[in-house]
């Protein structure tokens, strides 16, 4: 018995543990896009491999704790689908060399999003903001896949708009949900925490806070409201702003704990994106230390 | 018993339904309160006052409407004690009269008894919510003190009672006990064992709030000691060993000392509430070596009741979900379930998905060993279902 005692002190301690992360003081999802970036297109290339690991070696700098335990609570999941489309948008083109657009993709991704995040806990619910002019709350919260994958099925894109206003954004989610107030957040297990996913299609428009980042700034400090971001391209180069809308992206994570990811055309790497987008906020690894490779071995 | 079809209702019968609502609320006396009842009057009362111990029938005698009595069937070592109230509600401050089912009983009341022990008849403050509660309770208690009266006619049961109290360390108020009159049916107890819950991890129980009883009743027959037992208990130990009736009670042979059955029938449920804690533990201890193993693709896992984990892996680019599920039987008699499920394709209508269903497991394995067995598993199988993802879709 007292052994079964040893394991289960064991058992809590790795349970239990604040996780401490280091957290880089330069943008590590920045330093991996860039370096990516040079690799697959040498003309873009803005920094160097010697950058990276410069940055890579700044990692002891600055340490995050969680501050909400880590329970599996239920997630409200905010889907924020841009449906804008620019000129010279490229479709996905697969291995068999069909092509699908770009929205087609994210439709696809997102069903299989829905489906495999229901099929881990049947509690989860998903709301549906569609981002054009101005965002529009196409369907609240549902538990129900099905009722989110239909309205999915009925958008189309639209003509791209000359700016893109975050402010509205979440002016909107802020008016739409109800964040939880907990006495003592680093204890009490919230009943459910906010997620927002911004599925991001644009590579000429750059996100802006027109009206100020007042409401966004308190929506990212409760510890029970949640962003991430993919951010699907088409290839950067010298004619497009990639980069630079990759940079205001990544300035999003305020917290250290969102998921920032990004895809260019590549229709594997968007569904394993949306794969990662499955993962609890409050059990995940940061993005920097995720690990998935299932080595025979390790 | 309310009426509510009536457009007003006097303060005095707002004031009764109080009462009444405050039983149904608070609880019956009784270690079975559970179970117990409280209902208007119906006209099969009647039955009691018509008959004397000589058989003879005699008129009913009830005045006022049927809604002023109440009919409160308390269960009590095993039988029923019914509790017939008739309230004078033109003149509330009156104490209601009163019969029982126990004829007996009521025969057995003296003046000086029901001054001492229920109090409440001679300070009668209808204004109180919990008054008729009160009165119930200390009813039930001269119901018991004239039980356990009762019982020094009768030795061996005097005996069995004095042993209980003993060997298990409880008090007068975890028994029952009901005496047979002479021909009438058959002595009974009730004993509240003294099961605790005090360790068990609140998850496990917490989805029901309630008291955790234990009651075992025993029911005598003839006069060798040979006695039927069955289990009571209340949902919260239900919900964390099973049901009352899947539990196999030990049998009864001729002869067998009713302590020494207790005393069985506890060790029994210790050792199932122990079981059951053991089970989760070792489901934390298999969950808390995944995380240490595969914390970096957690996606998401069971924080509660650790029932399940699920993962995201990568083998030579092909990424795909993996779903660790821990059953009920888990580890003795399950393994853990292990089902792999694609980000790539439906099946036309879900993310394809397989169970890997052959796989070597040992119940006796450590923790470390389940996880590193279920790796294999999948290295094993997974360019399968990678194969079989895309040709089912």
């Amino acid at each position: 018995m007292s052994e079964v005692m040893a394991a289960t002190s064991y058992a809590n301690l790795i349970l239990e543990s604040v996780t401490r992360v280091q957290h880089m003081g330069v943008n590590i999802k920045k330093v991996s896009y860039t370096s990516e970036m040079s690799g697959e297109d040498g003309s873009s290339g803005r920094s160097s491999p010697s950058e990276a690991q410069e940055a890579t070696e700044h990692l002891e700098n600055v340490t995050i704790e969680r501050h909400v335990p880590r329970i599996n609570c239920p997630e409200h999941i905010i889907l924020v689908v841009d449906v804008c489309k620019e000129e010279g948008n490229t479709p996905y083109k697969l291995a068999d060399g069909t092509k699908f657009s770009a929205l087609y993709m994210v439709k696809r991704a997102l069903t299989l999003f829905l489906q495999n995040k229901h099929a881990i806990d049947i509690r989860h619910k998903f709301a549906l903001v569609v981002l054009h002019e101005s965002p529009i709350w196409l369907h609240d919260f549902t538990n129900n896949p099905k009722e989110i994958i239909s309205e999915l099925d009925d958008i189309d894109d639209a003509l791209a708009t000359s700016h893109c206003d975050l402010s509205l954004l979440f002016d909107l989610i802020a008016q739409q949900i109800s964040l939880p107030s907990c006495s003592n957040p680093a204890v009490a297990p919230p009943p459910c925490v906010y997620r927002t996913i911004l599925l991001y299609g644009r590579s000429q428009c750059l996100p802006q806070f027109l009206e100020g980042k007042g409401v966004f700034t308190h929506l990212i400090q409760s510890p029970h409201f949640f962003l991430d971001v993919l951010y699907m391209h088409e290839a950067p180069c010298d004619d497009n702003k990639c980069e630079g809308i990759f940079d205001i992206l990544c300035g999003l994570d305020e917290s250290g704990w969102s998921y920032v990811l990004e895809v260019s055309r590549n229709a594997t790497k968007l569904h394993n994106h949306c794969g990662s987008l499955l993962a609890h906020p409050l059990q995940r690894p940061t993005q920097k230390d995720l690990r998935y490779t299932l080595g025979g071995g390790d | 018993m309310e009426d509510k079809s009536s457009p007003e209702r006097s303060p005095v019968m707002e004031q009764f339904i109080r009462q009444v609502d405050y039983i149904k609320l608070n609880g019956f006396p009784g270690l079975c309160s559970d179970l117990a009842e409280i209902t208007g009057a119906t006209e099969s009362l009647t039955v009691w006052n018509t008959r004397q111990d000589n058989g003879e029938r005699v008129e009913p005698i009830r005045e006022g409407k049927p809604r002023d009595e109440l009919l409160i069937k308390v269960p009590f070592a095993g039988t029923n004690l019914t509790i017939r109230l008739l309230f004078y509600l033109q003149e509330p401050w009156m104490p209601p009269d009163m019969s029982f089912s126990d004829i007996h009983f009521l025969s057995s009341i003296s003046i000086k008894d029901l001054e001492e022990q229920v109090p409440s008849l001679n300070n009668w403050n209808c204004s109180e919510d919990d008054i008729i509660a009160q009165l119930l309770h200390q009813l039930l208690q001269l119901y018991k003190k004239y039980q356990i009266e009762k019982l020094e006619d009768d030795d061996v049961l005097q005996f069995e009672y004095q042993s209980l109290l003993k060997t298990l360390k409880i008090g007068e108020g975890d028994i029952e006990i009901s005496v047979n009159g002479a021909g009438h049916r058959a002595s009974s107890l009730l004993v509240r064992l003294p099961l605790s819950l005090q360790d068990v991890p609140p998850v496990l129980v917490d989805a029901n709030p309630g008291s955790a009883t234990s009651l075992l009743q025993v029911t005598f027959q003839g006069n060798e000691g040979v006695f039927v037992p069955k289990l009571h208990l209340s949902p919260r130990v239900e919900l964390l060993i099973g049901g009352a009736n899947t539990l196999a009670l030990p049998a009864v042979p001729p002869g067998t000392c009713l302590m020494d059955y207790v005393e069985r029938v506890l060790e029994l449920l210790e050792e199932k509430v122990r079981k059951s804690v053991l089970c989760f533990e070792t489901r934390k201890q298999f969950i808390a070596q995944v995380l240490c193993l595969f914390g970096c693709a957690v996606i998401e896992y069971d924080a509660e009741r650790f029932n399940k984990v699920v993962l995201l892996f990568d083998v030579k680019d092909f990424h795909f979900l993996t779903f660790i599920i821990l059953g009920p039987l888990f580890p003795q008699q399950q393994a853990p379930k292990i089902v792999l499920q694609s980000l790539y394709h439906n099946s036309p209508r879900e993310p394809y998905s397989k169970e890997l269903t052959e796989q070597r497991y040992n119940p006796q394995w450590t923790p470390e060993e389940m996880v590193k067995n279920i790796k294999e598993v999948i290295l094993a199988n997974v360019s399968a279902f990678q194969q079989s993802s895309i040709r089912t879709s």
